[in-house]
């Protein structure tokens, strides 16, 4: 279990794969709710979950997680209803993070990209002791 | 993120180790350049062998395995360092095929690090397609030669620093003036004599005189050359005399006799004593917040203290009762950033007067945020309370030009504070002007010595301030057209008799019944029937 650290406006944050897998937290069901019209029809007619090997951008850290991330990230994160302004904080967050393929952001850079709350908001919603969606902050693996 | 171990706080604060060997090193090192050598240099030398050691750590470590590139192949019981783990060194215990959409076919290795708890994670290899660690790879040589140890100790320098300074204290062949450490043993030795000699040439002088000017004086130069070593150990020497004190800068040492420093360096005048004045800033409202900025007194809090301009050369600022009384200058945030750094310290400084050039020797005594040595030019210009003066540096850090902005000679009604049967009261009594004051701030005093006497009664008798209100409103107010007086003449007024805080006064002011806010700064006094 990683150890708490008190985040601040220039600690990297990202989606934490493992905090899904150690709260037995349905990921599928997470990344399904994101998907657009025309991606949920496809996947509802071949609902089968499958699952791939993500590899972290900047540790080569495999984690093995449902395909659909693959499929949010490379079709339904393209179109412009993907992100807009009446969607709640962490869902905005969450969606940034499927847009990037994960790559760690500040609050800073998530307010800079999302254009919303401020940066001071991100890091409250984000940065507390509870974790929405498992985005929490990078902490390396050893320390 | 493939970040070396050594660019890491972490490593600087629990893996650096300042042992003996490192000291010995040191020791060598000083004695073969037979100059003393600042913190800063130390440290340099200190990262440097930090560096070294941690390169010798991780060739050791290369042999106990091949380091990890996500494109190479391994096999179950490969040993791995990663180096953008701090060289962690794990070991494969399983393999199996991966796959993503994206880099398609690769090999998933299940690592497990015994070093850390046995902390298994999966990693990928043989990957055909780009990745960042491959990239950097190239750009960097595994033992991180090269890195800079300028931009290291720069980054690190509040945690080096500090545990450097530590170890040298500890050791006694190491010696230290004004943050440069050298050692005992090659101290140059100044027979006691010649500090008679510079007691001498400093009462002369009349001033501060640097170590260089001491040094011909007691011509200890020799062949002419002023060596490091030599400045060092007079120095040194000075420091260890109570008769000396550097008032110099850490760049420009200076030293002068402490006999000679004004009473007032020595020990702050009471009228600057200021004890703790803790007030609750909440409980004034905005308008109330900006006039705490404005009336720029140097107890406020640099948080509600009136912002300026780093970039700024020069600062313009209202002089109150107490300063203008003891021929000081308040040391405000936008007056402390136009002055060198004094940590403390009492540093001398040359105020030049900017209407006739003439130096003054002024004194900074940073502890108590004033600057003494004024009267006489306050005099000189019939300066009042509340003038407003504008301080501008030069390029010698030291001296700064102090000044005033005239205007044609005016004769204006001033409130005068008097001292008499034991109170304080305000008459209104025509003076000569002739520079730009702050209309609210401006006061007048009769007979000094009277107000002397009412300030020791005020202290003796400890009057707190609603009891100095309680005085002075009544006269304030009378004097006012329209029954209301302004705070910043209040605060004027208040420190006749005491020195307060404008943000403690505000606080008494909204505390007291018979104080009245009627709006914009200006209150009323309306005492109970």
């Amino acid at each position: 279990m990683a150890k708490y650290i008190k985040p601040t406006l220039r600690t990297k944050f990202h989606i934490d794969f493992q905090w899904w897998a150690d709260e037995g937290r349905n990921f599928r069901r997470a990344l399904l709710d994101q998907l657009c019209d025309e991606c949920r029809e496809a996947v509802e007619k071949d609902p089968e979950p499958r699952s791939m090997d993500w590899i972290d951008p900047d540790t080569a850290q495999v984690f093995a997680i449902d395909q659909l991330w693959h499929v949010l990230n490379t079709q339904c994160a393209h179109k412009p209803e993907f992100l807009n302004e009446d969607m709640p904080l962490t869902a905005s967050i969450f969606r940034l993070f499927i847009a990037n393929n994960n790559r760690p952001l500040t609050p800073s850079e998530i307010h800079q990209q999302l254009r919303t709350k401020s940066a001071h908001t991100i890091l409250r919603t984000v940065g507390g002791r509870n974790v929405y969606k498992g985005i929490r902050p990078v902490v390396p693996l050893l320390s | 993120m493939n970040q070396r171990v050594i660019q890491t706080a972490d490593f600087w604060k629990n893996q650096f180790q300042i042992t003996d060997e490192v000291f010995d090193t040191l020791y060598s090192f000083i004695k073969e350049t037979g100059e003393p050598q600042s913190i800063d240099a130390i440290g340099f030398f200190f990262v440097q062998y930090g560096i070294g050691e941690h390169e010798r750590k991780i060739r050791s470590e290369l042999t106990q395995g091949s380091m990890y590139l996500p494109s190479q192949d391994y096999a179950v019981d490969d040993q791995i360092i990663f180096p953008h783990m701090g060289f962690a060194v794990g070991k494969v215990v399983a393999t199996r095929p991966g796959y993503n959409p994206i880099d398609e076919d690769f090999t998933v290795l299940e690592v497990v690090f015994e070093d850390q708890g046995e902390l298994r994670a999966s990693f990928a290899a043989n990957l055909q397609t780009s990745h960042a660690l491959l990239i950097t790879s190239t750009d960097n040589d595994t033992t991180g030669a090269g890195t800079s140890i300028q931009k290291i100790y720069g980054q690190f320098q509040h945690i080096i620093r500090p545990k450097i300074e530590e170890a040298l204290r500890s050791h006694d062949d190491y010696i230290e003036f004004n943050q440069t450490w050298y050692l005992k043993e090659l101290l140059i030795e100044v027979q006691e004599g010649l500090l008679n000699i510079v007691d001498a040439a400093i009462d002369i002088n009349n001033g501060p005189l640097n170590v260089d000017a001491l040094i011909e004086h007691i011509d200890l130069e020799g062949s002419g050359h002023i060596t490091e070593a030599l400045r060092f150990s007079v120095s040194y020497c000075l420091q260890q005399d109570e008769r000396f004190e550097n008032v110099g800068t850490e760049e420009n040492v200076q030293w002068y006799l402490n006999r000679l420093k004004p009473e007032y360096v020595k020990r702050p005048p009471r009228r600057l004593q200021t004890s703790e004045q803790p007030f609750d800033i909440q409980l004034l409202d905005s308008e109330q917040r900006a006039l705490l900025a404005e009336i720029d007194d140097e107890t406020t809090p640099v948080e509600n203290a009136k912002p300026f301009d780093p970039g700024a050369a020069s600062a313009t600022f209202v002089v109150n009762y107490h300063h203008r009384r003891l021929g000081t200058l308040p040391v405000l945030p936008s007056v402390r950033h136009l002055l060198p750094q004094a940590d403390g310290r009492t540093v001398a400084l040359q105020l030049i007067d900017g209407r006739t050039g003439d130096t003054m020797l002024c004194w900074y005594v940073s502890r108590y945020k004033y600057i003494l040595g004024l009267a006489e030019w306050y005099v000189k210009y019939q300066l009042p309370v509340g003038v407003v003066l504008t301080l501008t540096k030069t390029e010698i850090p030291t001296q700064l030009v102090i000044d005033f902005i005239p205007q044609r000679v005016q004769h204006e009604y001033v409130r005068v504070a008097i001292a008499r049967d034991s109170r304080l009261i305000f008459e209104e009594k025509r003076r000569r002007l002739t520079c730009r004051y702050d209309q609210l701030m401006i006061i007048g005093e009769e007979g000094s010595e009277k107000i002397d006497a009412l300030w020791d009664k005020a202290e003796k008798e400890d009057w707190s301030v609603p009891f100095i209100l309680k005085q002075i409103m009544p006269e304030l107010v009378r004097l006012s057209s329209q029954g209301a007086v302004h705070i910043k003449t209040i605060y004027s007024a208040v420190n006749v008799l005491k020195r307060c805080s404008p943000g403690l006064l505000m606080q008494e002011l909204i505390g007291e019944e018979s104080m009245v806010s009627m709006g914009h700064g200006y209150w009323t006094y309306r005492p109970a029937k």
